[in-house]
Formats: C-alpha cells, sequence, structure tokens
C-alpha cells in the first residue's frame, strides 16, 4: 500500500549530442524514478537538458547510454515502432506551441488519440466529454484551434493528452506561452486533474509559479541533477531564459 | 479500423483545403492537364473514325477478300477462285453490311493536253451510291449509274491536268490481264472534289462491267472484294473469322490498315503525338502538383512531429499524404475528362478549318482527304485511360512526401521554434 | 545519274520510232483522190514493207538541245530495232518493240529492261511525243472518219487536205488530225493535230524531198508542239532502203544482246 508503483526509472543515463570533436553532453548520468500519481517539476537554466531528459523518457529520443526503464520495459531494446505504441497508449504529451491539429475542432484533437486507440464512438465522447467538463471547455468543442485563446489552446492539448488514461504525462515548458495568470489556472487544473485521476505529470519549466504546484522539484544543471533546494536566493538562477 | 480510416481520410481531405489557393491552383493544372488530351483524343478519334469509315467504304471496304499475291504486285491477272461464293455467303452474314465488287485498273490516262497516272476502280454503281462518300462529292456532271459503259467519274485535280470537262474524253492506257498494252477511250460523266490531292489528282471510277472487259475479265471475277461491316470496330475479329472459315487457298482477307498502311501509319503517328502533348502536360503538372505538395508537406512539419509523438503511427500519416493526393486526383482527373469532353461536344458541328485557319485540300491523311467538319468520338475506355493515366502521374508525387515524413526526426522538429 | 541518263536515251529511242513510223505512215502513193484509199495506202505501204536506214535526231527544247544519230530496221508494222551510233558515250543503247512490247538494251550494263506500260503511254520528259504513238496498232481508217476538206492551191502549192474525226468510241486523244499532201504523189506536207476542242495542238512538218533508194521523199521532218513555243523535235534522214530481206529472227531479243 505505502509503496508506489515505479512509472519510470532512470540509472546512469547519459545523452551526448554530436560526433567527433563536438560533443554537447546533455546529460551526464541521470538517476531518477518517477513514481505513480507523482506531479514532479523539472527546473533548471537553459540548455541544462530538461527537454532532452523529457524526450528519452518519453521515448522519443534514445539515451546515449545508461539504463531508462518505463513501466517495466527497457526502452533501450525497444524498436521505434514499439515506442510509438507505447506512446500512443501511455504517454501524454503537452508542448509549448499546443500543436492542435488545426483543421479539427477542439473536440476532434481530444478525440485524436482514441481514434488512434480504435476506442469505440461512444467511449470516445463519453471520455472526451468528461474531460471537457472538468477542464471548463464546454461550448468550445466544435471550436477550431484558431478560433481559440492560447490558454484555451493548451487546455485542448492538455484534454488531449489525459483522455486517453495514460501513465505518465510529460508537459515541455507548457506555461511559456501563455500569461500568468493562465498559467495559474493550468497548473490547478492539473494539479485537479492528479488529485481526481491519479495521472502521474512530470513538467519542465522556468516558471517559478510552477514550483508551487511541484510536488516534488528535480533540479537540473549541466545535465546532472543536483542537491541544490530550491529558495528563494536561488530560484532567479533556475528561472531566467 | 474503420473509424480510423474516415479519421484520416477526413484529415487528409481538411488538409487539402488549409491552403485554398494552392491547391485551386493544381487543381487547375490537373483539370487541364487531363482536359486537353481529352479534348484532343475525342476530336482526333472522331476525325479519324469518319476518316477510316469514309476511306474504307471509299476503297476496299474495312475488310478486303483479294488474291495472296495482290498485295505484292496489284496485277489484273491476279483473282481470286470461286470469288461469287464467298461474296454470297458474305452478303448472309450478318455482321456485313455490304459487299464491294471491285476491278482495279493501274494505268495512265491522256489526253492531247497530257498525260497523268490513274487508278481506275470499277465498281457497281448502285451500291456505291448507298455506302460511298463520293457520289456526292460530285461537283459537275453526275454519277456513274449502271451500264454507264464508257462514262466515268474523275477528280477536279485530273480534270484540269488533262483538260477535260463533262463530256469530254481521255485515253486510258494499261494491261490487260494477259499483259498486253490496252487503250481504251473514256468519257467524264462527272468530276467530283474531295479535297484530297491523291484521290481528286488520280482517281476514276468506272462501271464494273467495263473495267472488266478492259482488263480482259470474265463477268465473276474481281481484282478484290471489300466488305463494308456493321460495327468497324470488330473488324479484326471478324477478319480472323472469315479468313479461318471462308477464305479460299489463294486468297487472303485483309484489314484496312493493311490495304492502306500509309492512313494506318499516319493515324500511328498522330496518335504518337498526342500521347507526346499527354506527357508533356504531364511534366507541367507535375512541376505545379510537386511545389504544392511539396510545400503542404514542409510546412506541416512540426503537425508531424507532435502527431508522431503522441503515438501516430508514422504509416498512418503516410497514408493520409497518400490519400491527399488520391483526393486531389479523384476531384480533378474526372473533372478534367469532363472539361475535355466538353469542349469537345461545345465545338461539334465547326469547321475545322475556320478555327485552325488553312485550306482543306491541306488536311490529308496518307493522301486521303479530311472532313474538317468536326465530329468528336467519345471513346469511354480512351477517355478513361487519360483520366487515370493521370490520376496515377500524380500519386507519384506523394513519393516525395512519403519519405520525408520518414525521415522526420520528432525531437529536432519539436525543438526547433 | 546513268540511270536518268538512261531514262532520257530510251525516250529518244521511243520518240525517234514515233517519228519514223509517223513518217512512214505519211507516204501515200494513191492513183486517185479517194481519202481512204490515199489513208489506207499508206498504211498498207507501211505494213508489208522492211526498211534499213540512219537518221539524226534533235531535240529543242527551251533549256538544252541534243542530237543523236541512230540506225534503225523495220519489218511491218510491228518489228522495230533502233541502235544508237552517235555520241559515243552512248553507243550501242538499243531498243527493240515486237508488238506492244518495247525493251532496252544497256551496253554499259549489259543489261535488256523490258519498259512498263506506264512508261510506253507517259509523254516524253516534257518534249513533243507521246510514246503511245510508237505501239499504236491502229490504222488511221479504222480510228477515224476522214473526207476531203481541200483541194486545189495552198501557199503555191497543189495539195489535198484530208480531215479525219476519230470515231465515238476510237481511243484517240486528237479531236481532228488533218493530213496536207501534194496532189500529185500524195507525198505529206503537214499533219496537223487539234484537241477536242478542236484547238491546234501540234503540227507535223515535212520538208526537203529527196530521192532516196529509187523514192522520192520528204528526208526531214519535224515535230512543233503549240504549248512549247520554240521546241521542236527533227528527224533528218541521212540513207534509206526498203525491202532489204530481214529475217523476223533479227527483232529478238538475243539481236538485241549483240
Ligand atoms: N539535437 C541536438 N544536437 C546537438 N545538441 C543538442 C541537441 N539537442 C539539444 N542539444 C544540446 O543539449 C543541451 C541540452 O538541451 P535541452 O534542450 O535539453 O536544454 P533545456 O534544458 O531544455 O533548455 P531550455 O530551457 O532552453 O529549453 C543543450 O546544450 C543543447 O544545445
Ligand atoms: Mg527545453
Amino acid at each position: 500500500m505505502n509503496t508506489k508503483k515505479e512509472i519510470v526509472s532512470l540509472r546512469n543515463v547519459i545523452k551526448n549530442y554530436g560526433h567527433g570533436k563536438v560533443i554537447t553532453k546533455a546529460l551526464q548520468g541521470i538517476e531518477l524514478n518517477i513514481l505513480e500519481g507523482d506531479f514532479s517539476v523539472m527546473m533548471g537554466p537553459s540548455g541544462s537538458g530538461k527537454s532532452t531528459l523529457l524526450n528519452i523518457i518519453g521515448g522519443l529520443d534514445k539515451a546515449t547510454s545508461g539504463e531508462v526503464n518505463f513501466n517495466g520495459k527497457d526502452f533501450n531494446t525497444l524498436s521505434n515502432k514499439a515506442l510509438s505504441i507505447i506512446r500512443r497508449n501511455h504517454i501524454g504529451f503537452v508542448f509549448q506551441n499546443y500543436n492542435l491539429l488545426p483543421v479539427l475542432t477542439a473536440y476532434e484533437n481530444a478525440e485524436y488519440v482514441l481514434m488512434l486507440q480504435e476506442i469505440p464512438i461512444s467511449q470516445r465522447k463519453e471520455k472526451v466529454m468528461h474531460f471537457f467538463q472538468e477542464m471548463g471547455l464546454e461550448g468550445l468543442e466544435h471550436r477550431f484551434p484558431r478560433e481559440l485563446s492560447g490558454g484555451q489552446q493548451q487546455r485542448v492539448a492538455i484534454a488531449r493528452a489525459v483522455v486517453s488514461d495514460p501513465l505518465l504525462v510529460l508537459a515541455d515548458e507548457i506555461t511559456a506561452n501563455v500569461d500568468s495568470e493562465t498559467a495559474q489556472s493550468l497548473l490547478e487544473l492539473m494539479e485537479t486533474l492528479n488529485k481526481n485521476n491519479k495521472t502521474t505529470f512530470l513538467f519542465s519549466t522556468h516558471d517559478p509559479a510552477v514550483i508551487k504546484f511541484a510536488k516534488k522539484v528535480i533540479v537540473l544543471k549541466d545535465g546532472k541533477i543536483t542537491n541544490e533546494q530550491i529558495s528563494s536566493e536561488n530560484i532567479e538562477k533556475y528561472t531566467k531564459r | 479500423m474503420k473509424s480510423k480510416l474516415l479519421m484520416i481520410i477526413k484529415i487528409g481531405w481538411l488538409s487539402i483545403w488549409r491552403n485554398k489557393r494552392r491547391t485551386l491552383i493544381s487543381l487547375f493544372s490537373i483539370l487541364i492537364g487531363t482536359g486537353i488530351p481529352t479534348f484532343f483524343v475525342c476530336i482526333a478519334w472522331g476525325f479519324y473514325a469518319g476518316l477510316v469509315d469514309d476511306v474504307a467504304r471509299l476503297m476496299a471496304g474495312h475488310v478486303t477478300y483479294e488474291h495472296v499475291n495482290y498485295r505484292n504486285s496489284p496485277s489484273n491477272d491476279l483473282w481470286v477462285d470461286d470469288i461469287q461464293v464467298i461474296n454470297k455467303s458474305l452478303n448472309n452474314n450478318d455482321e456485313v453490311l455490304l459487299t464491294k465488287q471491285i476491278v482495279n485498273l493501274q494505268g495512265v490516262a491522256h489526253t492531247a493536253k497530257g498525260s497523268v497516272g490513274i487508278s481506275l476502280m470499277g465498281i457497281e454503281p448502285s451500291k456505291e451510291i448507298t455506302i460511298s462518300y463520293l457520289p456526292e462529292s460530285i461537283v459537275e456532271g453526275e454519277y456513274l449509274s449502271e451500264g454507264d459503259g464508257r462514262w466515268v467519274i474523275v477528280g477536279s485535280k485530273l480534270a484540269e491536268s488533262l483538260n477535260v470537262n463533262v463530256g469530254k474524253k481521255f485515253v486510258f492506257t494499261t494491261n490487260d490481264i494477259k499483259g498486253e498494252l490496252i487503250e481504251e477511250l473514256f468519257r467524264v460523266k462527272g468530276i467530283f472534289k474531295t479535297g484530297s490531292k491523291e484521290i481528286d489528282g488520280h482517281f476514276v471510277q468506272s462501271d464494273i462491267d467495263i473495267a472488266r472487259m478492259v482488263a480482259g475479265l470474265s463477268s465473276n471475277d474481281v481484282s478484290q472484294l471489300g466488305i463494308i461491316v456493321k460495327n468497324p470496330d470488330t473488324h479484326e475479329r471478324f477478319l480472323q473469322e472469315m479468313q479461318k472459315t471462308l477464305a479460299k487457298k489463294n486468297g487472303v482477307f485483309l484489314s484496312w490498315q493493311q490495304i492502306m498502311p500509309d492512313v494506318a501509319t499516319t493515324i500511328r503517328m498522330d496518335r504518337t503525338a498526342i500521347s507526346s502533348i499527354m506527357v508533356l502536360l504531364v511534366v507541367i503538372v507535375l512541376f505545379t502538383m510537386f511545389s504544392t505538395i511539396l510545400m503542404s508537406t514542409l510546412e506541416r512539419r512540426r503537425e508531424f512531429a507532435s502527431l508522431l509523438a503522441i503515438g501516430t503511427q508514422p504509416i498512418e500519416l503516410k497514408l493520409q499524404i497518400f490519400i491527399e493526393t488520391i483526393l486531389f486526383g479523384l476531384i480533378a482527373c474526372p473533372l478534367g475528362s469532363l472539361l475535355g469532353v466538353g469542349i469537345a461536344k461545345w465545338t461539334e458541328g465547326y469547321d475545322m478549318m475556320d478555327v485552325v485557319g488553312g485550306k482543306a485540300e491541306d488536311m490529308t491523311v496518307g493522301g486521303f482527304g479530311m472532313d474538317t467538319i468536326i465530329t468528336p468520338l467519345f471513346s469511354i475506355p480512351l477517355i478513361l485511360q487519360i483520366s487515370i493515366f493521370f490520376f496515377l502521374a500524380v500519386q507519384l508525387l506523394s513519393i516525395l512526401p512519403i519519405y520525408l515524413i520518414s525521415r522526420i526526426s520528432i525531437t529536432d522538429v519539436l525543438r526547433s521554434t | 545519274m546513268l540511270d536518268q541518263f538512261s531514262t532520257m536515251m530510251r525516250l529518244t529511242i521511243i520518240a525517234t520510232c514515233v517519228l519514223f513510223k509517223v513518217f512512214l505512215s505519211s507516204f501515200a502513193f494513191a492513183s486517185n483522190l479517194n481519202p481512204e484509199k490515199i489513208l489506207d495506202s499508206v498504211d498498207d505501204l507501211y505494213r508489208s514493207n522492211t526498211s534499213y536506214g540512219t537518221l539524226t535526231l534533235s531535240v529543242t527544247t527551251t533549256n538544252w538541245q541534243r542530237t543523236l544519230t541512230l540506225e534503225q530496221w523495220s519489218k511491218g508494222d510491228d518489228r522495230h530495232l533502233i541502235r544508237v551510233l552517235k555520241p559515243k558515250k552512248e553507243k550501242g543503247l538499243t531498243t527493240l518493240r515486237v508488238d506492244n512490247n518495247v525493251w532496252n538494251y544497256m551496253p554499259k550494263v549489259k543489261r535488256v529492261v523490258k519498259i512498263p506500260s506506264s512508261m510506253m503511254a507517259s509523254s516524253w520528259m516534257g518534249s513533243h511525243f507521246t510514246n503511245d504513238d510508237l505501239v499504236k496498232q491502229s490504222r488511221m481508217v479504222k480510228d477515224y472518219t476522214f473526207s476531203i476538206t481541200y483541194e486545189g492551191e495552198r501557199e503555191e502549192k497543189n495539195i489535198v487536205e484530208i480531215s479525219c474525226y476519230p470515231k465515238k468510241d476510237a481511243a484517240v486523244v486528237w479531236g481532228k488530225v488533218e493530213v496536207i499532201v501534194y496532189r500529185d504523189d500524195f507525198i505529206p506536207l503537214h499533219i496537223i493535230y487539234y484537241d477536242e476542242d478542236l484547238q491546234l495542238s501540234r503540227t507535223l512538218n515535212f520538208t526537203n524531198i529527196q530521192m532516196m533508194s529509187g523514192k522520192m521523199m520528204p528526208t526531214q521532218m519535224s515535230m512543233i508542239p503549240v504549248d512549247e513555243p520554240g521546241e521542236s523535235t527533227a528527224i533528218q534522214w541521212k540513207k534509206i532502203q526498203f525491202d532489204l530481206p530481214i529475217n523476223d529472227d533479227f527483232f529478238s531479243l538475243r539481236n538485241l544482246q549483240q
């Protein structure tokens, strides 16, 4: 009961970009565990490797070395196709620029992954409408992304990410393009989702406002996780862009 | 599965219209690309069908029965056994409209003014009136009738070079079946004008009896038996059947293509020309389309990357692109065909010479004049062929975006803003 | 080049035959002024005789002028052999006619070629004869109706003019042929050809009457077409002998090649 399920575990993950003389050591021996129901925020200066780490956890990128384990599966041994299926079924992504399909309505965007999963129409409707209500998107179902504000678009993107009940939602700088009020409400929304649905979240952010929502803060510096605690003195360092 | 496919089709369809102007330009190019050759083909095939039928009826039929050696040396001593028996059974055949008994004589016509090599064709005037356009082409005097004897009809050009009018005479020199030189007097009963240099300048028709007499043939013999079939499209099969069932040892059934290779070759060459036009148009269409499809793929790279990130299979994206080009083709190609057919229909009945200018006499195929009134022929298989050809060509274009998608690096694309 | 040349030669020879025949058939030794007798006697006289002679043939066109010296044999109406003597280039070129068939022998390539009917009937390369006349078997009497249309003085000569009109179905291109002979001896002066519209088409003139082989005859004959002013073809007899014994075998393909 008290041991939560481990969704992600990274052991000594190293990621180098480039080859030959110019090698960027983006990640240098990451050790990380993410447990079911976590609401973790990853902070760190620009270039510290946050996006790289999220991509590796999400199976979009492969680690140069080290162990990447997702829900008991070793990502290093999986094919791209297998990774793609894991993403479809178990991982939700939210991006900084929303990346909604402009030709589909809000509702259809959210429904998209369920379609890929070949979930019957009645269930799809139920699920999408459930999250739309929870996220205050009722009445906007038939709008196209261009007819929505940034915050609304990002909420649709979050709905798309969570609607298929993923084990983990990865969110890379999702508040960067919206004002602080909207950011606040987005975070509140996700906090609620975390509480109600036990959805596990992993954020990367520069936004100090995000930290107060975090159950767990991971601090990245030069591709390493540091033990440095975030305080009012050093927060500047992690939040400047 | 079904709803997924429907969704992919829907996304594809909607994606096409994201840039309306660009899409319309591309659609227009396919429309024109398909429409122009369709138009040409309808017009040209109409001309050819008309021409072939006219010429077949004027000359030796769609299918001709003659001596096996007649092609090599059309001399008068080559006639076929039992021709009247064959003639009779042909006339009882349901597929046959009519048979023409023909006696051909090559020789020289001369008057005090000059001499011209001519080809004299002896026919049965009463039949000829029902099948050939020559009787309607008489501009002076009258067409032949049975028992006309030495009265013949000549072309306007021949009349000019021999300096003869209706009622005037010329001497015809030829060889009879024994190879003896024969000279006979003929008189002009009528002068025809077909618009063809060859026909108007070197063709003479007479009643078959006088031609037989001149050649020294008996009243049953012919040089050729011309067969006018009811459906010219199936003449090849008909020919094969007749060759198997009817032909005598020294006789052979030949198609109009074999009898008039010049006409057949010119038509074939013209078909090649139309094919080259098509290839050229395809190139133009593909160029226009290529940039459209390339642009629309490149500008959606971020979208594709995020779709891939959230678990869309690459094959599903490729399918979407593929469906986009299919939809492109499905909209434009049939419309293009309709456009071509429409224009062809619209020009029906116009005289081509009014449109392109020039003289009708210059419009000859293998020496035969063409009717320059536009009477398009709408051959559905041909129109479909063109449409499908362009459709498939457009499909080729999806190869490039599909390739690009398979090379997409999700992280790189997502990182770049 | 050789081909073109030999074609020209061939045509020249044919033309010679034509002229020769017209020439011979123009002799008329009749005893009265019955036109049929005049014309018929021409044919009959010609038919039963053999002849041998040498002549020159001159063709004048607006572009060129050439002269050939020829040697010729004939028997009856249907056998002719003609051989070129001069110029040197064409020496030996021989033409044989038997009935309706004409063969050429070309010494350069040692080959005999039969002239096709289309060639026989076509006109001579824009020249003044139709080759047709050569092989024509018809007798004037058979193909034409005729009558004496003038008798008496014309151009200080005492002449007879016979007008010949082709019969309805006769294979004749002319509309009328006028034969004009001296009234005394029926030696021809002119043969004038008219087309169907009775427009003058060509004129054959006989001149230079001399004694040859014991006969008075015009030794020169020229054809003047109406259409081509300034052009003409002329034959000049150098020597002629009649009624020599010549075998039929002489007019054979075998002899042609010697
Ligand atoms: N494809 C790549 N090729 C080479 N170097 C790369 C590549 N992607 C990232 N890097 C480098 O790896 C390091 C980590 O990059 P990453 O994007 O993870 O940083 P980040 O913490 O997300 O920064 P930011 O806060 O600006 O988004 C940086 O130095 C970056 O330049
Ligand atoms: Mg980043």
